[in-house]
C-alpha cells in the first residue's frame, strides 16, 4: 500500500463508507425478501453500527485480534519498534504516547466543532424573536453541542491519563497496548457518527435524549444513540486498560501510598467510567429499540414508566460528571507542588478525597429528578447524599489552600491556569449546594442557573486543568516550548471571559431564563445579559483560538528545551530524555521516596538502577 | 534465569493483568444485565411474564451443566489431558448452542406476546435477547479455542485462552442464575 | 501436584451436584408462591458458588500468575 493509503485513518474512513453503505444495503435487503418497502430508520441505525466496524476494520484494529483467534503468534508490543515521524500519528500505533496525543487532538476537535455550535445558537440568543435559525436547528444545536463536548471531555481525560500516567508510574507502556489503541480508534468513527446526526434530521431533545420527546425526535436521535454507545464503550475499554495499568505496572517501590496522586485521580474516574457507562449505553439502547420494535419500555400507553429511563440515565450521567473533573481535580493537585515548590497538604486525604467523591457519587443522581415525579421520599434521601459530596470535594480545596500557603509561587503559564482552575472550581461547586437542596431545585431546575452551575464546574474542573496540563507536558512532547506570551494572553481572555459568561448565565436564569429554548419574553428585560453572555462566549472562544495557534505555531518555532524545564521531581523529567523515547524508561527505575518533598533537603523520589545483566 | 525460564515469568505477568483485565470486563458487562433487572421490577413489580415452565427449567439445567464442562475443560487442558479437554470444549458448546435454540427458537416463539405488546414483552425479549447474545459470543469464543485447541495449542502451563473462554461463559451462566428466577419464579402471573 | 488436580475433577462434579439440588429448590419455590426473598437468596448462593469454584475469583487478587 502507498501513497495516500498508508494512512491508517484514510483506510479506515473508507471503511467506514463501505461499511455503513453495507449496513444499509442489509437491512433494505432483508426487508425486500420479507416483502417490506425500505425504511430510513433500521437501515440508518444498522448502518452506522456497521460504519464504526468497517472504520476498525480499515485501520487495522482488529488484525491481531484475528491473527489470535486463527492461532497465529504476533510480535509483543515491547518488541515493536514503530517508525518515528509524523505519520504515526495518524495510523494504529501502538504507543501509550502517541495514542495520548491523537486523543488530545481528537479532543481539541470535538472541542472546536462543539464550541462552534454554543456560538451559532448564543447569537440567536442575543435578540428575542428567531432571527437566523429554525426551531428544530436551534434545539439541534443544543443537544449537539452538549454531547459532543461530553465526548469531547472524556477524549481529554483519556489523553491526560494515557500520556502521563504510565510516565509517571514508570511503566513502559499501558498494560494492553492493542485494547489501547483500539479504544481510540473506537470514538474516531463514533464521533463522526455523532456529527452525522445534524444531518440526518437532528433531534430536539438536548443531551439528555428524554423520552417519550426522544421517542418521537427526528431521525438524528438514533445517530446520536449509536455515537453515545460506540464512544461508551471507548470510554469503558480505556478505563479497564488504565486500571489494570495502575494496579499491576507500577515501578518498584511504588506502593499505593507512593503513588502520584493524579494517578489515584485516574483510578477513581475508572473505576467510575468502567460500571457506570453501561447504564447510558443500555437506557439508549432501550429507546433505540422502542423507536425500532415498539417495545413499550418508557411509553405509557403500553404500561411503560419514562421516569424509569431517567433513572438509568442519571445513574451514569452523574458520576459521568465526577468522570470529567476527577482527573482535572487530579492534575491540580499533581502540579500544584511543583509550582509552589513545596510538598502537597495532607497527600493522603487527597488520594483518598477522590475515590471518596467516586463512591459518594454513585448514590446522589436522583438530584437531577426533584422535579421529575419520581417517588416522593426519595427527595429528601437524595439531596442529604447530594450534600455530602461536598466533604471530598472541600478536602481538596484545604489542600490546595494549604499547598500554595506560604509556598515560593512561580507564575509560569501553567500555574495561571491551575490559578484559574481552583477560583471556577470554586464557583461551579458552590453553585452546587443550592440546586441539591430539594426547595431552591424546584425553582431552579431546568433554568440557565443550572447552565451557569456545570459550566462553572465542567471549567474549574476540565477546562483548565487541560490547558495547564498540556502547557506542562507540551515540551515532553515535542521537545519545545509553548509561547509564554500568547499563553498568558489565552489565560487573561479566557478567564474574565468565562466568569462574565458563567455569572450572567446563572443571574437569567435566577430572573427565569429556562434552558434550551430558543425564545425569550422580551418584558423579562434580560436582553442585554444576554448580549453580554454572547460576548463572553466568543472571548472565550477566541482565547481558545490562540491557544491552538500557539500550539501549532510552537511545535516548529517553540523554544528548543532538553533538560528539566519545570524542576519537577516527577520520573518523567528527571530520569527521561525530552522528548520521550519509545518505550518509555530505557533502563528500569526504583522509587525510594514520596513524589511530592519539594524544597525538603535531601529528600529522594526515584533512582535508576543498573541494566541487568544478560538483558 | 535461562531464556524459557524468562519467557515463563513473563507470561505469568501477563497472565495476572489479562485476569484482571478479564474480571474487570466482567463487572462492568454484568452492570448491563443490573440495569435489565431493575427494569424488569420497576415495570413489571411482582408481576411475571406468562412462560412456560417446563421449557424454563430445561433451558435453565442444560446451561447449568454446560458450566460444568467448561469448568472440566479447564481442569483437564491444566492436567494435560488434552482428549478430555476437546470433548468437554464440544460439550459445551453443544450445550451453549440447545440453550440459544430452546430461548430463542422455542420459547420467543411460545410466549404469547411479541417485543411490541405491552411491557411484558418489552421486558422479556430485551433480558432474553440480551443475554441470548452474550451466549452466542461465548459460544463463538468456545469455537476458536476449540479449533485452536485441535491444532494443540494450549499446554498445562499456557492457556490463559481457555481459561477466559470458560470464564465468560460461566459469567453468562450467572447472568442465567439470576435472570431465570426473575423471569420465571419471582411474582405471580 | 497430581493429587490436588484430581481434587479439581472430583470438586467440579460436587459444586454441579450442588447447584443443580439448588435448582430443583428453586423451582419448587418458585411455583409453590414462595417470597421472593428465598428465591434471591438461592441465587446468590448459585451464583456464589460459580464465582468461587467455576470462575476462582480468588486467582484474581495472586500477584504471580499461575494457572
Ligand atoms: C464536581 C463537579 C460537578 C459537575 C461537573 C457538575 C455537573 C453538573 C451538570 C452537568 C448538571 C446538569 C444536568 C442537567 O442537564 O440537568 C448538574 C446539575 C446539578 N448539579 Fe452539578 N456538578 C458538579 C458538582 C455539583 C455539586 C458539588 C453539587 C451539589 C452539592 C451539584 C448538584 C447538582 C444538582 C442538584 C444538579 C441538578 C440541577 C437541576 O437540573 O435542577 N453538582 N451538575
Ligand atoms: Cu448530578
Amino acid at each position: 500500500m502507498k501513497g495516500i493509503f498508508s494512512y491508517g485513518i484514510v483506510r479506515g474512513l473508507i471503511g467506514q463508507i463501505v461499511g455503513w453503505a453495507a449496513g444499509i444495503g442489509l437491512v433494505t435487503g432483508i426487508r425486500a425478501l420479507m416483502g417490506l418497502a425500505y425504511k430510513a430508520e433500521p437501515a440508518w441505525v444498522v448502518g452506522a453500527a456497521f460504519g464504526v466496524i468497517g472504520f476498525l476494520i480499515g485501520i487495522g484494529a482488529f488484525r491481531d485480534w484475528f491473527a489470535w483467534a486463527k492461532g497465529e503468534e504476533t510480535p509483543d508490543p515491547e518488541e515493536i519498534q514503530e517508525e518515528p515521524g509524523v505519520k504515526r500519528y495518524f495510523g494504529f500505533s501502538l504507543d501509550h504516547k502517541v495514542i495520548g496525543v491523537q486523543y488530545a487532538f481528537l479532543s481539541l476537535f470535538l472541542l472546536v466543532v462543539g464550541g462552534s455550535f454554543a456560538l451559532i445558537f448564543r447569537v440567536e440568543l442575543v435578540q428575542t424573536g428567531m432571527q437566523w435559525v429554525s426551531l428544530n436547528f436551534f434545539n439541534t444545536l443544543i443537544g449537539m453541542h452538549g454531547m459532543t463536548l461530553i465526548v469531547s471531555i472524556l477524549m481529554g481525560i483519556s489523553a491526560m491519563s494515557n500520556y502521563a500516567v504510565p510516565l509517571l508510574i514508570g511503566a513502559r507502556d499501558m498494560a494492553f497496548p492493542r485494547l489501547n489503541a483500539f479504544s481510540f480508534w473506537l470514538a474516531v468513527p463514533a464521533s463522526l457518527v455523532l456529527v452525522s446526526a445534524i444531518f440526518t434530521g437532528g433531534f430536539d431533545t438536548g443531551w439528555t435524549g428524554y423520552p417519550p420527546l426522544s421517542l418521537r425526535a427526528p431521525m438524528g436521535m438514533q445517530m446520536f444513540f449509536v455515537a453515545v454507545f460506540f464512544a461508551g464503550w471507548s470510554s469503558i475499554l480505556g478505563a479497564l486498560n488504565l486500571i489494570v495499568t495502575i494496579l499491576r505496572m507500577r515501578a518498584p517501590g511504588m506502593n499505593m501510598f507512593r503513588m502520584p496522586i493524579f494517578a489515584w485521580a485516574t483510578l477513581a474516574t475508572s473505576i467510575i467510567a468502567l460500571t457506570a457507562t453501561q447504564l447510558i449505553g443500555t437506557s439508549f439502547q432501550m429507546v433505540s429499540f422502542e423507536r425500532l420494535f415498539g417495545m413499550g419500555f418508557f411509553d405509557a400507553t403500553k404500561g411503560g414508566n419514562p421516569i424509569l429511563f431517567q433513572h438509568l440515565f442519571w445513574f451514569y450521567s452523574h458520576p459521568a460528571v465526577y468522570i470529567f473533573v476527577l482527573p482535572g481535580l487530579g492534575i491540580i493537585s499533581e502540579l500544584l507542588p511543583v509550582f509552589v515548590r513545596k510538598p502537597l497538604f495532607g497527600y493522603k486525604w487527597v488520594a483518598m478525597s477522590s475515590l471518596g467523591i467516586a463512591l459518594v457519587g454513585f448514590l446522589v443522581w436522583a438530584h437531577h429528578m426533584f422535579t421529575s415525579g419520581m417517588e416522593e421520599y426519595l427527595r429528601v434521601p437524595f439531596m442529604y447524599s447530594t450534600l455530602l459530596v461536598a466533604v471530598p470535594t472541600g478536602i481538596k480545596f484545604f489542600s490546595w489552600v494549604a499547598t500554595m500557603w506560604m509556598g515560593r509561587i512561580r507564575f509560569q503559564v501553567p500555574m495561571l491556569f491551575l490559578i484559574g482552575a481552583i477560583i471556577v472550581f470554586l464557583i461551579g461547586g458552590l453553585s452546587g449546594p443550592p440546586l441539591g437542596t430539594v426547595s431552591t431545585n424546584l425553582h431552579m431546575h431546568d433554568s440557565y442557573f443550572v447552565v451557569g452551575h456545570f459550566h462553572a464546574t465542567m471549567f474549574g474542573g476540565f477546562i483548565f486543568p487541560l490547558f495547564a496540563a498540556v502547557y506542562y507536558w507540551y515540551p515532553k512532547v515535542t521537545g519545545r516550548k509553548m509561547n509564554d506570551l500568547l499563553g498568558k494572553i489565552h489565560f487573561y481572555l479566557l478567564t474574565p471571559g468565562f466568569l462574565i459568561m458563567s455569572f450572567g448565565q446563572m443571574q437569567v436564569g435566577l430572573l427565569g431564563m429556562r434552558r434550551r429554548i430558543a425564545d425569550y419574553d422580551p418584558a423579562q428585560g434580560f436582553e442585554t445579559a444576554h448580549l453580554i453572555i454572547t460576548i463572553a462566549g466568543f472571548m472565550v472562544a477566541l482565547s481558545v483560538l490562540i491557544f491552538l495557534i500557539n500550539m501549532f505555531v510552537s511545535a516548529k518555532r517553540g523554544e528548543v528545551v532538553t533538560e528539566n524545564v519545570w524542576q519537577s521531581r516527577s520520573p518523567e523529567w528527571t530520569v527521561l530524555p525530552t522528548p520521550a523515547p519509545m518505550h518509555n524508561y530505557p533502563q528500569p527505575i526504583r522509587v525510594v521516596g514520596d513524589p511530592y518533598d519539594y524544597g525538603l533537603k535531601g529528600a529522594r523520589y526515584v533512582e535508576v538502577l543498573p541494566q541487568q545483566a544478560g538483558d | 534465569m535461562t531464556a524459557p525460564e524468562a519467557a515463563l515469568t513473563t507470561y505469568r505477568q501477563k497472565l495476572a493483568n489479562n485476569r484482571l483485565g478479564l474480571w474487570l470486563f466482567i463487572l462492568s458487562d454484568s452492570f448491563v444485565f443490573a440495569a435489565l433487572l431493575v427494569t424488569r421490577f420497576y415495570l413489571l413489580g411482582d408481576k411475571r411474564p406468562h412462560l412456560e415452565q417446563e421449557l424454563g427449567l430445561i433451558v435453565t439445567s442444560v446451561l447449568l451443566i454446560s458450566s460444568f464442562f467448561a469448568n472440566r475443560a479447564e481442569v483437564q487442558i491444566s492436567k494435560g489431558n488434552r482428549k478430555g479437554f476437546l470433548t468437554s470444549i464440544l460439550i459445551t458448546m453443544l450445550l451453549g448452542i440447545a440453550f440459544l435454540v430452546g430461548v430463542v427458537g422455542f420459547e420467543w416463539r411460545l410466549a404469547p406476546f411479541g417485543p411490541a405488546d405491552g411491557v411484558e414483552g418489552a421486558v422479556f425479549f430485551m433480558m432474553t435477547g440480551m443475554h441470548a447474545f452474550h451466549v452466542l459470543t461465548g459460544v463463538i469464543f468456545l469455537l476458536i479455542v476449540f479449533r485452536n485447541g485441535l491444532k494443540g495449542h494450549y499446554s498445562p502451563e499456557k492457556h490463559w485462552a481457555v481459561e477466559a473462554a470458560a470464564n465468560y461463559w460461566h459469567f453468562v451462566d450467572v447472568v442465567w442464575i439470576f435472570f431465570y428466577p426473575a423471569l420465571y419464579l419471582i411474582g405471580s402471573l | 501436584m497430581q493429587s490436588t488436580k484430581i481434587d479439581e475433577l472430583k470438586r467440579g462434579v460436587l459444586v454441579f451436584l450442588g447447584l443443580a439440588v439448588l435448582t430443583v429448590v428453586e423451582y419448587y419455590l418458585g411455583t409453590h408462591e414462595a417470597a421472593p426473598i428465598f428465591l434471591w437468596v438461592v441465587a446468590l448462593l448459585k451464583a456464589g458458588l460459580v464465582l468461587v469454584y467455576f470462575m476462582h475469583i480468588g486467582r484474581v487478587f495472586r500477584s504471580e500468575g499461575e494457572h
